[in-house]
């Protein structure tokens, strides 16, 4: 019987099986691939179902329900020839397993009948072996023990039927009752002739042959085995609780315990022979084991035909399996003691050896737990089954006939109907091999409110059905867990597949050798990018900067960039700073090495060319350091003429390109030195060679910054020129930090001279015209002028004293055409902020009071500025200058935009600075030039040219601005 | 400004100067780029931004004599890869 269970799992299951596996995640975890004791899901369940019944027949499913019972019948019929021999038979035909239709149970018995090896061999290489993998050799042997045992006790194999043989032996008054149960059931069901025909072994066979519950079969083994049903109580009551493992687990000898690796919940029938546990736990178990182990717990699935199992889904997969297994060990159950374990089937296999040995020993102890367990299993499974198996006669009826030989005194069929709703349950269970784990450890906590199997047997069926239900409830949590458990564990133990693979000398290697490509001399900068990056972020975040974002490595200076993720552990830190450390040393070790083994090559080889592991690729292009002979450029030596040699033409493009590189060059490397200056009150000597080289290369860069040039050297000034590329603008406001306050003094003056030279000044018109490519770039030029270089200038001139504005004022007035410099956006906020400076600065409290000699200095500077000014206010408009450009007769058809109010914005600051500042007859001058403008503004907002709110609201406000710095406001002007 | 020269020691050296400037990239398969030159590695792989891709397109002699077509597209941000670039040149300015 046991046989065609595999048989039924190896050809019908296995494929569904892996259907299965394929769908779910942990089907990566199932080992085997044939196994059907991995399968978990209740698809798997399904897809058994309907390959049983093709296979096997449907007709028989009831008989499969019944398992240990069930399969007694089925068994019988195929066993039937064999149970003349009883226990040889059984253990060849007998075990057809539940699932397989009759027909199929048919087949396979015949085949089993006839050969056992082949049956053996079929079930090797379905089920077990397939599963079992490595293991499943054995198993299948044992399947399993059927081939293995059977294979040299092969015929003997009445023996191998162990459980039909325990039970015979040990329960041979059971056994006779049981065969008078089974007459009975066999003549309500198709198998009722085989069974009675195959009392003990019947029966046990019988259950076997429902592959599905081990635990069954364990269940019929006790029973029929053992006559006394006492010493099986204790494990009934951990099926009626399916006090699953703890019970099962207790019950189980201590070997099969350790055999089957706690996955057997078999074990919880202690009385479980041992090798059920050690089965369970390398077999096919192993894939199923947990869940197939509840479903022992679970009886009544056990019970169930096979029918029931293909709705447990994964039932039907274990299930299979299981009664194969168990079958087998059954049939191999030449050692009696064992068959009773055999019951755990899968387990069986691998533990058929541990198992026939431990049976011997067991024998006693093991055969009345299952006892206990059939009982058990009956009345649940019964109640469950009683549904299922009336509905299917043949199957039922073999079950009908195991649970009342177990039960008589019970009325199993009243339970049916009660459980019926509990059958689904129980189908919705893992497959006998998945509950038996799952269940288990629920049936142990259940168990022991279990009552003996007689407090059960007595309860009425309304408590049956409400204890199963409970129980039922707890296995199925219990298999949850048990499956997340499992999940867990194969996933750990696939990974574990790999462990050790590798040394932990073969670790630091492949570490070594991955740090060796991130470590530099300059971790800081190497990393730049992330390292600002991370700046920023921890900034906004608001994240005080906590530890290193850089590791260093003591006097050797170099180190690596390090994230900073939060998750970062001290340790793991700790471990890479030891991993480079000997990095380098070893690095520092084989360059020594090199260098001395080189000592002794060179002279017969020659040089020989050593190349280091470093990243960098090499150069392709190797051009000698030119730096040690002056090149001689030739617009350095073209450019000279004039007096003196005092003018040189103006620098080339790429000239301009390159001192821009190198002052690059120089600005980093300072930014570079001030990370690296030395902090504390310990490092005087450090600190002063620090600031020694520090100012070196400030003064390179004053160098060649150029700014001490004659202020007429070229035009533009080679500053200036700097000024140029948008690099260039981006570069000033970062040089300008490192200079003393002098030296950027002397550089906002030069600007201030050349001011006219700027290419935002210079080619400001630009921004006048039509649109072109150039327009937009000078744009971009000039906001990009206006964000970097001019809030430099400004920053400068906020710390300058009334003096010295009037004097860069002067500066600018006397060397540039003022006028062309404020119709530049540029040239007309450094004006304005020249006018506001020093308007705060006449009026400067006390210590800072400005003396009569520096007012009338800045008086004298300001009337210059006006009187250069004066006549091109308007001009000063960018509105006005773009009207201009337009062709001539167009001006009046374009409307001013809002776009141009903004635009004005500024130049109307500058006209209220300019205001403010002048004297009486200054102002009038200003305001007899803006009369019209100011009133374009001011009638254009009343009369509703201004088209939107927001419009008027530019034009008025603009003006106010203006005329509020006269003392007047636009509402005071009468149309 | 002599010392400037020295600082040209490979021809990376020059491209360097482009850098942050606007430049002129000649592509396989008749493309050609505008663009502002942000950064760059020894396999001429680039960012660039602001970027003008023209692409050279010439019709089949038999429809159209041999028309050729340029098809013109911007692109905020581009990434070069460096195997398909032939020349990199200082843009006009």
């Amino acid at each position: 019987m046991a046989f065609r269970g595999f048989a039924d799992l190896a050809n019908g299951d296995p494929l569904l099986a892996t259907a299965k596996q394929e769908d779910e995640d942990l089907a990566v975890y199932n080992w085997d691939d044939a196994g059907g004791y991995g399968y978990n899901a209740g698809a798997l369940d399904e897809a058994g179902d309907d390959m049983n019944d093709e296979t096997f027949g449907g007709g028989n499913a009831g008989t499969d329900f019944d398992f240990a019972r069930t399969t007694g019948s089925f068994a019988p019929v195929p066993r039937a020839p064999a149970k003349p021999v009883q226990k040889p038979a059984p253990p060849s035909g007998p075990l057809p397993s539940s699932r397989t239709a009759p027909a199929t149970s048919s087949r396979q018995a015949p085949l089993r009948h006839k050969n056992q090896p082949s049956l053996e061999a079929l079930w090797k290489d379905d089920s077990v072996s397939s599963v079992l993998g490595g293991i499943i050799p054995r198993a299948a042997s044992g399947t399993s023990l059927l081939g293995a045992r059977h294979t040299p006790p092969q015929h003997t194999p009445t023996p191998p039927r162990p459980a039909n043989l325990p039970p015979a032996r040990g329960s041979q008054p059971r056994v006779m009752t049981l065969q008078e149960i089974e007459a009975e059931m066999e003549a309500l069901s198709h198998g009722s002739s085989t069974a009675h025909s195959m009392p003990p072994f019947m029966a046990n066979e019988t259950h076997a042959p429902p592959p599905l519950p081990p635990v069954q079969s364990m269940p019929h083994m006790p029973q029929q085995q053992l006559p006394s049903i006492n010493d099986g109580f204790p494990p009934q009551h951990g099926w009626g609780a399916p006090p699953p493992r703890s019970s099962l687990e207790s019950m189980l000898p201590p070997e099969m315990r350790p055999a089957s690796g706690g996955r057997h919940a078999f074990t919880p029938e202690g009385h479980l022979p041992p090798e059920m546990r050690p089965v369970g736990g390398v077999s096919p178990y192993h894939s199923l084991p947990e869940n197939t182990f509840s479903l022992p717990s679970m009886r009544p699935d056990m019970e169930l035909p096979p029918e029931m199992r293909p709705v447990g889904g994964r039932m039907p997969m274990d299930m299979p399996p299981l009664p194969s297994d168990m079958r087998t060990a059954l049939m191999q159950g030449p050692p009696p003691p064992r068959e009773p374990y055999y019951p755990p089937g899968n387990q069986m296999f691998s533990l058929d050896e541990i198992e026939r040995q431990m049976q011997a020993a067991q024998l006693g102890a093991p055969m009345p737990p299952p006892q206990p367990m059939q009982q058990q299993g009956p009345p649940h499974g019964m109640p469950d089954m009683g549904p299922e198996l009336h509905h299917a006669p043949p199957h039922n009826a073999p079950f009908e006939e195991l649970h009342r030989q177990p039960r008589p005194p019970q009325p199993p069929r009243p339970e049916s109907g009660l459980f019926k709703g509990d059958v689904g349950d129980l189908l919705d269970f893992p497959p006998l091999g998945a509950q038996p784990l799952a269940g288990r450890p629920l049936i142990r906590e259940q168990m022991p409110d279990a009552r003996t199997p007689e407090q059960i047997i007595e309860l009425s069926v309304e408590k049956r059905a409400s204890l199963m239900r409970d129980a039922q409830e707890k296995i199925r949590a219990t298999e949850k867990l048990e499956a997340k458990r499992r999940r867990k564990a194969e996933k750990l133990a696939h990974m574990a597949r790999r462990n050790e693979l590798m040394s932990q000398g073969d670790k630091d290697f492949i570490t070594r050798i991955q740090v060796s490509q991130l470590v530099t001399e300059d971790p800081y900068a190497d990393d730049f990018y992330a390292q600002v990056f991370g700046a920023i972020v921890r900034a906004r975040i608001g994240e005080a900067a906590a530890g290193e974002a850089v590791i260093k490595f003591g006097d050797v200076g170099v180190g690596m960039g390090i994230g900073r993720g939060a998750g970062r552990r001290e340790k793991a830190m700790e471990r890479m700073r030891q991993q480079v450390e000997k990095l380098v040393q070893h690095a520092k070790n084989r360059e020594k090495e090199k260098s001395a083994d080189q000592e002794k090559h060179i002279r017969a080889l020659g040089k020989l060319s050593s190349r280091t592991s470093k990243v960098a690729p090499r150069p392709l292009l190797q051009v000698k350091d030119l730096t040690g002979s002056p090149p001689v450029t030739p617009t350095s030596e073209k450019g000279r003429s004039g007096p003196g040699g005092d003018h040189k033409a103006a620098m080339t493009q790429r000239d301009i390109l390159y001192r821009i590189e190198k002052l690059y060059d120089l600005v980093l490397q300072l930014e570079q030195k001030r990370r690296e200056e030395p902090q504390g009150e310990d490092k005087e000597e450090e600190r002063y060679v620090w600031e020694g080289e520090y100012a070196a290369i400030v003064k390179l860069i004053w160098d060649e910054l150029h700014v001490m040039d004659p202020l007429d050297i070229s035009d533009p000034h080679p500053v200036i020129a700097i000024l140029g590329p948008a690099k260039g603008k981006k570069l000033l406001p970062r040089l300008l930090r490192h200079l003393s306050q002098k030296e950027s003094l002397t550089v906002v003056t030069l600007l201030i001279a050349c001011f006219s030279q700027l290419d935002v000044v210079r080619k400001a018109s630009l921004l006048d015209r039509a649109d072109s490519p150039e327009k937009r770039e000078m744009e971009k030029q000039t906001e990009l002028f206006l964000s970097t270089v001019l809030p430099a200038l400004i920053g400068a001139l906020r710390r300058a004293g009334l003096r010295l504005v009037s004097g860069l004022l002067g500066h600018l007035i006397n060397r540039c055409d003022v006028a062309e410099v404020a119709r530049t956006r540029p040239g007309l906020e450094l004006l304005t902020m020249f006018l506001a400076q020093a308007e705060g600065l006449k009026h400067a409290p006390a210590p800072d009071e400005p003396t009569d000699e520096e007012l009338d200095q800045w008086q004298k500077t300001y009337a210059a500025l006006f009187k250069e000014l004066s006549g091109t206010f308007i001009t000063l408009f960018p509105s006005a200058r773009r009207l201009a450009h337009l062709p001539f007769g167009t001006a009046q058809y374009i409307r001013p935009t809002a776009a141009d109010d903004i635009a004005d914005q500024s130049t109307w600051q500058f006209l209220a600075a300019l205001a403010i500042s002048a004297d009486m007859a200054q102002q009038q001058h200003l305001v007899g030039e803006m009369r019209d403008k100011v009133l374009e503004n001011v009638m254009s907002q009343r009369t509703g040219l201004a088209t939107t709110e927001e419009e008027a609201r530019l034009k008025i406000d603009n003006v106010n601005l203006f005329l509020n710095a006269l003392g007047i406001d636009a509402s005071q002007i009468q149309m | 400004m002599a010392d400037l020269s020295a600082q040209v020691q490979e021809p990376f050296d020059l491209v360097r100067l482009s850098l942050s400037e606007r430049v002129f990239v000649k592509l396989k398969g008749e493309r050609s780029l505008v663009g502002v030159l942000h950064a760059y590695d020894g396999h001429m792989n680039m960012i660039m931004s602001d970027v003008e891709e023209t692409i050279l397109m010439v019709e089949p002699e038999e429809e159209a004599n041999g028309v050729v077509q340029s098809v013109k597209r911007n692109l905020e941000m581009l990434f070069v890869r460096g195997d398909s670039v032939i020349l990199v040149s200082p843009g006009s300015r």
